[in-house]
């Protein structure tokens, strides 16, 4: 009785059509997990609403404060390199307690990568896409793209060119890649032009880029902006649209 | 995975925590030293052009052997 469908196919039996656009497997799985833990009793709707809306609101903040911290505090960033998950109470961020949910972070180790005027490091997950979550909330869809995880390791000054960042030859470039149950992040070097800054100007400055490694921090950057660069003679401008769609019909 | 037969250097000590093999099973299993591995990017790569680049990945114990 069981038979695949193919597109087209109209088989023997009836196809309902979709009311909303292609669902992936993985949350058409999410919500099967998820129905059935609320069913069981493991948390409310509620609490899981609250759970994403706390995921889908951390942001970088915590971690930069922290490096502006160790920035202007030598002791503290001694700290911070001896055992950081620790250090991290510091500024207000428990690794056991992330969430204020009561859900503790499966990983409570936290390295923190301090860069030299000739050690830039950079961050990758080649696996799957893990990122110091409690520190730098959410992490940036570029992040998780596959074209950054596999070129990363091979390629990195070209992918850190791609972000704007060329090293100078003699630094030594360092791929973190997170792959088992580290987390990690980059302390960057101070910027000169910041002499006297405020932990609160110095804060301004450490972008979320510049923590996982594929921007420096500098005086007056203050947001992760990755400009698309158009191409001044397009392959289709709007003149020539049409005769370009005619060709490829063809 | 990429580093496999490569000689590298021991960066750090990180922890000891049950072996993935262990863990994806879900048993209760062993514990080992982790630990984060640092290769030369021109001791991986065919050509890679520049001489002081690396890598550091974390490996449980057992994915490691002495180098001679």
């Amino acid at each position: 009785m069981s038979h695949t469908h193919k597109p087209g196919d109209s088989g023997g039996e009836r196809h309902a059509a979709p009311m909303v656009e292609e669902v992936t497997d993985f949350e058409v799985l999410e919500i099967a997990v998820r129905e059935l833990a609320i069913e069981r009793g493991l948390f409310t709707a509620e609490d899981h609403r609250r759970f994403t809306e706390w995921t889908e609101s951390v942001g970088p903040a915590a971690g930069s404060r922290l490096v502006a911290k160790a920035w202007t505090d030598p002791a503290f960033k001694a700290r911070v390199m001896e055992d950081a998950v620790k250090a991290c109470k510091e500024i207000g961020i428990d690794w056991a307690e992330p969430t204020g949910f009561g859900t503790p972070s499966d990983y409570m180790n936290l390295r923190v990568l301090e860069d030299t005027p000739t050690l830039h490091h950079v961050i990758v997950c080649t696996l799957c896409s893990c990122y110091p979550r409690p520190l730098l909330g959410m992490s940036p869809e570029w992040y998780r793209t596959t074209n950054y995880r596999r070129r990363l390791v091979r390629w990195p000054r070209q992918v850190l060119a791609e972000f704007g960042l060329v090293v100078p030859p003699e630094v030594e470039v360092r791929v973190e890649d997170s792959n088992q149950k580290c987390r990690f992040m980059v302390l960057p070097v101070r910027p000169e032009g910041t002499e006297n800054w405020t932990e609160e100007q110095l804060a301004e400055i450490v972008t979320r880029d510049c923590m996982i490694g594929v921007a420096l921090p500098r005086p007056g950057r203050t947001a992760d902006v990755h400009p698309v660069q158009k191409a001044s003679r397009p392959v289709q401008g709007a003149a020539h649209s049409g005769e370009a769609t005619h060709e490829r019909e063809e | 995975m990429y580093v496999r037969g490569v000689v590298g250097t021991i960066a750090a000590c990180t922890y000891q925590d049950i072996i993935p093999e262990d863990e994806a099973f879900n048993r209760d299993g062993r514990l080992e030293q982790y630990y984060i591995v640092r290769f030369g990017q021109k001791d991986l790569w065919p050509e890679y052009p520049f001489e002081n680049d690396t890598v550091q990945t974390e490996s449980p114990e057992r994915w490691l052997e002495p180098a001679d």
